[in-house]
């Protein structure tokens, strides 16, 4: 007669066994597997209110002093700015998690592997052959398409390679909010390449608009970033059918095109003679929004598979 | 035992195939990607000149013009725009070679520009069911606004000199900047398509 055997540990079960998407697991394994992480969610929050506060610091610092930052100065201050959300939200990770902590260079190093995929394929492959900034914005229909075929395809699939072929086989991402935290961190990464050229290519950062747009960058994409991150880690853990995964991938990837589009929308303003055009703020807004959203439909998510991990334990 | 290696190895080969399938949505997606932007690109609208009526590259503008340039529409998103005109005008019929001498014409016209270079000629090339001459040409461009920092830039074009009936002949001019040029070729080429044979 076969023993049962634990689809994580892969020992022997010698108590309870418990079934979950599919599989069997042992009673500490499952516990493993569903546990949620406080830290995730703190830092998610904390990092969403610290970046606006960050943001509404900066302009206020601006409008007071109207500091004229140029050349090497500008692309320091610059620079600086973009790292400033994925410090904040490493940093605030890595204080909430203290109980079992995931390992802190593999949470850094999935974010400098976002960042490398950021810079060698992803802007390249969207400013190279496809040059989206020369044809986005030829009609509605085009922005929509283009953002969620081109943009937001090739940021999500970036996102999601950054954790699938490094992390996700190691015994390391052992639980299901795992594909969240390492999501999130694979995004930041990427954001941060985003952010650090539009700071140098920009060659002259208004201080505002600036970091306003870098915190939008950086909360949209670690909420698209955390939702592969979550099919992810159920992709690991569950029996899902064969379409769960690129489902996941295709949802991001719409919610990341829609989301450029719409920025797009709100930040734009009529020109009159005094001025305008552009207008930042509701872009900050949104962001803040979408992340709060996203971030709190997966904490949901996460906290409601947890709640019926000990009615699998009793099957 | 062996039942549980078994579905481990059941369940590596649908990691596998999830990946793959992963893989070949995000390609899909790129090459859906890849057809929007073709549409973008390619978008035209109808513009008139004289009696016809023509495909012209959405988003220029038309600029005013004096004959023998019946239409001109400009891409007016770069210090240095592309540009497509089509002029009319009269068949030196007493000529041997009628398409040669209008080629010749328009050289001399523009002997003022700034390093102005025939590249190519082709005598015979097909456009529509008429045979025009095809003549592809550089010069050097330099922004009028002398507060403008831009450096001169090297522009690239073409002239298609078709015959139009019995007294005329057509000139269809393309200009863009040599790094534009041929990104927006295919919007010519979509105007040359319209013209009517």
């Amino acid at each position: 007669m076969d023993r049962v055997i634990c689809c994580v540990c892969e020992k022997p079960i010698e108590g309870e066994s418990a079934q979950m998407g599919g599989r069997t697991y042992c009673a500490g394994c499952l516990a493993k597997v569903t546990r949620n992480r406080a830290g995730l969610w703190w830092a998610s929050l904390l990092g969403v209110g610290a970046l606006i506060a960050f943001v509404a610091i900066v302009a206020g610092i601006a409008s007071a002093t109207h500091p004229i930052l140029q050349g090497l100065a500008l692309d320091v201050v610059g620079a600086v700015l973009a790292l400033v959300p994925a410090a904040i939200w490493l940093g605030f990770f890595y204080i909430q998690d203290v109980r079992e902590p995931e390992p802190k260079g593999l949470v850094l190093s999935v974010f400098v592997l976002g960042a490398l995929l950021a810079q060698a394929v992803g802007v390249p492959l969207v400013e190279g052959p496809f040059r989206v900034a020369d044809w986005l914005t030829a009609g509605v229909a085009y922005h929509i398409l283009g953002a969620i075929f081109v943009i937001g395809f090739t940021e999500q699939f970036l996102i999601y390679a950054a954790v699938r072929y490094s992390v996700y086989p190691l015994p390391e991402f052992d639980e299901r909010v795992d594909g969240v935290i390492y999501g999130t961190a694979a995004a930041l990464g990427y954001a941060t390449v985003l952010n650090l050229r539009f700071v140098l290519e920009s060659g002259g950062l208004d201080l505002v608009s600036g970091v306003i747009r870098i915190a939008v960058t950086a909360m949209a994409l670690a909420s698209f970033g955390g939702i592969v991150g979550y099919f992810l880690g159920r992709c690991k853990f569950e029996d899902e059918p064969a379409w769960w995964m690129p489902a996941g991938l295709a949802l991001a990837a719409i919610l990341d095109g829609l989301f450029v589009y719409f920025l797009g929308e709100v930040t734009t303003t009529a020109i009159t003679l005094r001025g305008g055009g552009y207008n930042p703020w509701p872009g900050l807004l949104l962001g803040g929004g979408v992340a709060l959203v996203t971030f709190g439909v997966l904490f949901y998510l996460i906290r409601r598979l947890r709640r019926l991990a000990p009615q699998a334990l009793g099957a | 035992m062996v039942a549980q290696t078994h579905t481990q190895q059941l369940r590596a080969r649908r990691d596998r195939w999830v990946n793959w399938l992963v893989v070949a949505v995000f390609l899909v997606a790129l090459v859906i990607g890849w057809g929007v932007k073709s549409a973008a690109e390619s978008r035209a609208v109808r513009c008139e000149a004289g009696n016809m009526v023509l495909s012209c590259p959405a988003g220029w503008v038309r600029a005013k013009v004096e004959p023998p340039v019946i239409l001109r529409v400009e891409e007016r998103v770069a210090p240095f725009r592309s540009a497509i005109s089509l002029e009319e005008r009269p068949l030196p019929k007493d000529m041997p070679k009628p398409l040669l001498a209008v080629q010749q014409a328009l050289t001399l016209e523009r002997a003022g520009w700034v390093a102005y270079r025939i590249l190519s000629l082709e005598e015979a090339v097909p456009v529509g069911k008429r045979t025009a001459m095809r003549v592809t040409f550089a010069y050097v461009e330099t922004n009028p606004n002398p507060f403008l920092e831009t450096l001169p830039v090297v522009m690239h074009g073409e002239d298609y000199i078709l015959p139009a009936g019995e007294d005329k002949v057509q000139v269809a001019t393309f200009v863009a900047a040599q790094e534009n040029y041929p990104l927006v070729a295919a919007r010519f080429a979509a105007f040359l398509r319209s013209l009517p044979g």
